[in-house]
């Protein structure tokens, strides 16, 4: 077992638009950073799975002794009407998007305790604004801010646990949305921005300072808050 | 394939027929039994769902010229059997009241998957069992309505009920996308969030002298002020989206 002298932090769906930009900016800041991934590298987990996430705990901690940030970003989004909605692709983005951050807050809570650490959740504009053909993925990301309150009550004084709700992102995602709705990624994507207050669509930058600020000691009066990261189309 | 128990009683002669009809999900509860005879009031043929509560709801819906029928929600093929056996005997449901659920205390470190699926299959998978088969039924009448009862703490958040709050919260969601989506269809969707009331039910914490000090109007919240709310709801044809929460000042944002 080897211990780090750096704070770790874990962060899932570490190889998406958004989490790949998290991994960098808190590797940046000076964390050693735990790449967590559904499908290959060396620190693979399902989010969904129980066990997936024990274990994932654990191998952090057989390695680095210690753990200071969790950062929930792996999801999975779908869109279903209502009254067609398959359950088990409802239940599927449930387990991803919401029981994965209790799983893995559960595992990471002993260890946070230990290191006065930090939960973020990355939950989604759609959680407080709901959204058509959405009502799993917007059950899941309402969900998780009531698990971040609930856990930021829980685990004070030691462990902060924080939500970061953005609106659309510019990620690949992005060429699929467009494509929903019948427009080239470039029509879209200026139109997103003229709907938008600040003009602009926010990139996996925006979301990945926000979070490596509520990871850092900055933000150290700031627990069960929810930051809402959306350029001003919601102002709940 | 679980069978929703056939309903016990149709008691008016006639009448029903033309009455709108409700279904009330956790109805023989004592917010849920409010809730029914507020909607009974209203002129509603009212569908009292239970599990294992066979005498109150039976009692309840014979006072308010109702029925009742047991199914768990969490199961979408009783609630699917239910709404049968509901559009057999009375015709299409114009509202609906997802109220089924319960309460349960745990740290998040001795909270079991188990507990936590639960939690979320009864109260969330519930609403949507429950929505999802209404649907069809729904959007043969006007002046739909879905009202889901969330929870003042899925507001707040609250320690050692993490998987009660995730559930109660994410209820909040499906309910806001399910007001967009339903909406063309004149079917409205709004969620009622009550804060500490006084049933059974109500932890003896909430029922001290220091808890009613902190709450800013002094006093636990009556099922009926919970029912009039849901009532509210059901009329307010162009309130859809919206979360109404009667919770005597506790949370106030």
């Amino acid at each position: 077992m080897s211990t780090s002298s750096r704070r770790v932090a874990v962060v899932t769906g570490a190889d998406g638009g958004i989490g790949a930009v998290i991994v960098e900016t808190l590797e940046s800041d000076g964390f050693e950073v735990v790449a967590a991934t559904l499908n290959d590298g060396d620190w693979q987990a399902d989010v969904a799975s129980e066990r997936d996430c024990d274990d994932l705990i654990a191998r952090v901690v057989a390695r680095y002794s210690r753990i200071d940030v969790l950062v929930n970003n792996a999801a999975t989004m779908e869109l279903h009407p209502i009254d067609k909605h398959d359950p088990v692709a409802w239940w599927r983005i449930l387990d991803v998007n919401l029981s994965g951050p209790f799983f893995l807050s559960k595992a990471a809570a002993r260890h946070l305790r230990q290191s006065r650490g930090c939960i973020v959740n990355m939950s989604s504009r759609i959680a407080t604004a709901g959204g058509a053909n959405a009502s799993a993925y917007a059950a899941s990301k309402a969900g998780l801010l009531g698990l971040t309150k609930s856990l930021a009550l829980e685990l004070a004084p030691h462990v902060r646990v924080n939500a970061v709700a953005p609106g659309a992102v510019d990620t690949s995602q992005l060429r699929f949305d467009a494509a929903e709705v019948g427009l080239s990624l470039d029509d879209y994507r200026a139109e997103m921005a003229a709907r938008t207050p600040t003009l602009r669509l926010a990139e996996p930058i925006d979301v990945a300072e926000t979070i490596a600020f509520l990871v850092s000691p900055r933000a150290r009066q700031y627990t069960g808050q929810v930051f809402h990261l959306n350029g001003g189309t919601l102002m709940p | 394939m679980a069978a929703a128990a056939p309903l016990v009683e149709q008691r008016s002669t006639g009448a029903s027929g033309r009455r709108p009809v409700a279904l009330v999900t956790g109805g023989a509860g004592a917010i849920g039994g409010a809730t029914c005879r507020g909607l009974a009031d209203l002129g509603y043929a009212v569908v009292v769902n239970h599990l294992d509560t066979a005498g109150d709801a039976a009692l309840l819906a014979s006072t308010i010229d109702g029925a009742a029928i047991e199914a768990d929600v969490a199961d979408l093929t009783a609630v699917e059997d239910m709404f049968i056996e509901i559009e057999r005997t009375f015709g299409p449901v114009s509202v609906v009241v997802c109220g089924a659920g319960f309460s349960e205390v745990s740290p998040i470190d001795s909270l079991t998957a188990s507990q936590w699926d639960r939690m979320l299959a009864v109260h969330l998978g519930g609403a949507f069992n429950v929505i999802r088969t209404a649907i069809p039924s729904m959007s043969l009448v006007s002046d739909a309505a879905i009202v889901t009862i969330a929870s003042e703490l899925a507001l707040s958040g609250s320690a050692e009920r993490a998987h009660y709050v995730s559930a109660k919260a994410a209820l909040i969601g499906l309910t806001k996308s399910v007001a967009h989506e339903l909406a063309p269809l004149g079917i409205t969707a709004n969620c009622v969030a009550p804060g500490p009331i006084d049933t059974p039910l109500l932890s003896p914490h909430h029922r001290t002298a220091e808890f009613f000090e902190a709450l800013p109007l002094r006093r636990l919240g009556t099922p009926t002020e919970v029912a009039d709310a849901v009532m509210y709801l059901v009329k307010a044809r162009w309130t859809t989206g919206q979360v109404l929460s009667p919770n005597g000042g506790a949370v106030i944002q």
